[in-house]
């Protein structure tokens, strides 16, 4: 690593490590009042910060990115605003307990191209929210948009009474300036969002991090859905920001009683089914041959447009390329993650083939992240979440909106998806401030009576059973 | 606002800073000491000598920002200040040296 890169990485290291000395000194009152302030300033700008970073990244629609920013100012902070993130937040006297919280320091940002302007919003917040500063890395091709939006949220923190430095934003950025910051001695956390490279050289860089993993989401529509509504909501969040959230669905499987009902509804409202000699020349633009990942040319592209660059056209009106499938594999690219408007379609004769195809799709890349279902049969329902490795199964609404949390449901509103052990992840909950805290526990003293009252001779007299320690622990009590 | 003072005898500058050492109030301390440092005291040239120690007494300060934290390492690494010390932090002030890492660079009584 250069000495330019180390020197760089021990300033804003320095920076941040006093604005933290001083963040922690704040009540929890003078903290709301900043993330508050922060909130307003990204919601008061979230259409110019939309159309920068549409313009910047050429991904996705500047409409859709609005929403993002929505979500990441408003719903987030409609979140978090209550949350207990400062000095005392649980007393229990029964246990003689007390939980304190202490922010962690400083934590260093990962941002991706995908979602930029709305993540540094959620990161920002999140990150105020427990006091801990954070220092914004972005995708090299959302370095303008993300500035802007760390730079608005800074004077707005500053106005509102925050330390200095307490946010940071790179300007240029490089694999060694990040592994320089990642491995850095002052860093407390790296929150990393972003493809598996990027999330596994965050956990090897010795600095404790959170990160994400791929997305290949299965949704299964079973019989007794309401297809209407699964459909509206399929389109919904597979066409959102032409199909950027990792948690947006990747393979439909539906039952073969109803696959007229679905198909006919898919194209009433945009969908376009490829024949074999179209889904062969999508799989050519949409997949790298060489990593059998997704080619980042489609990535959040129109539907029309990817269809374009496959060589063949699709009615103006398409939202959505449907391409049949038969089965899952390496040998059918088109079953795993493609961050576009591309949806495998499978059909499936009966619950249990469909519900082992979903399987097959969930470990195909996509263990840990999310699985969908649309259905009005509860037995159903658990049965599938039961069986999927998913750290959400959403449940009869858009799978990218659902997951994100705050729209359709009350999972925490995150856009930093934990993925659990299936995805290399510490947790699968949705990431909020309530994970940036370390929290201390003043145990007060309780004694437990069956341990005093056992007589400590029981153990030590080797012909007394496990067997009967067990049944006669307690007993006196 | 800080007091400055310069004792001779140990040619030491004792500087006691009360109420919130925020940025706006590090920086008008900073002004201060630095002038100090550079004409003496206000209305008289008396500039302390080439080399001297200085001494922060936070006995009465009541927040610390990092403007302060800067205040404290640039006179640290000031050239003509021999020997820079930290004395009277109350507990929440001394874990903000700590948190800072200044602990390990700055000498706090």
């Amino acid at each position: 690593m250069s000495t330019d890169h180390q020197a760089k990485a021990d300033e804003i290291l320095q920076r941040a490590s006093l604005a933290a000395a001083e963040f922690g000194q704040l009540g929890a009152a003078e903290t709301d009042r900043i993330v508050r302030a922060v909130c307003l300033a990204g919601l008061e700008n979230r259409v110019s910060l939309a159309k920068l970073a549409w313009e910047e990244t050429g991904r996705g629609e500047w409409k859709d990115k609005v929403l993002k920013n929505v979500v990441g100012s408003l719903l987030v902070y409609q979140d978090i605003k209550d949350e207990k993130t400062v000095g005392v937040i649980l007393e229990d006297p029964d246990s003689g307990i007390t939980e304190i919280a202490q922010p962690l320091g400083p934590i260093l940002g990962i941002i991706p191209v995908t979602n930029p302007t709305s993540t540094v919003l959620f990161k920002i917040l999140i990150s105020l929210k427990a006091r801990n500063p954070i220092i914004i890395s972005p995708h090299r091709d959302a370095l303008a948009c993300c500035g802007r939006t760390a730079e608005i949220c800074y004077r707005a923190a500053l106005q509102a009474g925050a330390p200095e430095d307490c946010i940071q934003w790179l300007s240029e950025t490089s694999r060694e300036l990040t592994h320089a910051l990642m491995s850095h001695p002052r860093l407390a956390l790296v929150l990393a969002t972003g493809g598996p490279g990027l999330v596994k050289a965050a956990y090897s860089s010795g600095t404790p991090a959170i990160g994400v993993g791929s997305g290949n989401v299965p949704v299964f529509l079973e019989r007794s859905a309401d297809i209407p509504l699964a459909v509206e909501s399929i389109l919904a969040s597979k066409t959102f920001d032409n199909g950027t959230i990792c948690a947006s669905e990747q393979a439909l499987v539906v039952e073969k009683e109803i696959v007229d009902r679905v198909r006919r509804e898919l194209e009433r409202h945009g969908a376009y089914f490829l024949s074999p000699d179209e889904t062969a020349a999508l799989e050519k633009v949409a997949i790298n041959p060489e990593t059998g990942l997704m080619s980042p040319r489609v990535v959040g592209q129109s539907a029309v447009s990817i269809a374009e660059m496959a060589g063949f056209e699709v009615p103006p009106k398409t939202v959505l390329l449907m391409a049949p499938q038969d089965e899952v594999g390496e040998d059918r690219p088109l079953s795993g993650e493609i961050l576009a408007p591309i949806l495998a379609f499978y059909v499936r004769d009966g619950f249990d083939e469909a519900l082992k195809l979903c399987i097959a799709l969930n470990y195909r890349g996509g263990i840990g992240h999310t699985a969908s279902i649309h259905s009005t049969d509860e037995k159903m329902i658990l049965r599938f979440s039961e069986l999927m490795n998913a750290g959400r199964c959403v449940v009869n609404m858009p799978s990218s909106q659902g997951a994100v949390g705050g729209m359709f449901n009350r999972l925490p509103v995150s856009f930093t998806l934990g993925c659990g052990a299936g995805g290399k992840n510490i947790t699968t909950e949705n990431i909020s401030a309530r994970n940036l805290i370390n929290v201390k526990r003043v145990c007060r003293r309780r004694d437990n009576p069956d341990w005093f009252r056992f007589p400590p001779e029981y153990y030590l007299d080797e012909t007394r059973s496990a067997g009967e320690i067990l049944t006669d622990y307690g007993k006196s009590n | 606002m800080v007091k400055i003072a310069f004792d001779d005898e140990l040619q030491v500058l004792k500087c006691l800073f009360s109420g919130r050492l925020d940025i706006v109030g590090s920086s008008r301390d900073e002004e201060a000491i630095i002038g100090f440092i550079d004409q003496g005291a206000p209305g008289r040239n008396n500039p302390p000598p080439a080399e001297f120690a200085v001494l922060f007494d936070l006995a009465e300060a009541e927040y610390i920002s990092s403007a302060f934290l800067r205040l404290c390492l640039s006179l640290a690494r000031h050239d003509r200040i021999r020997e820079f010390s930290i004395v009277n932090s109350s507990p929440s002030a001394r874990k903000v040296f700590s948190v800072a890492g200044l602990d390990r660079v700055l000498k706090i009584l």
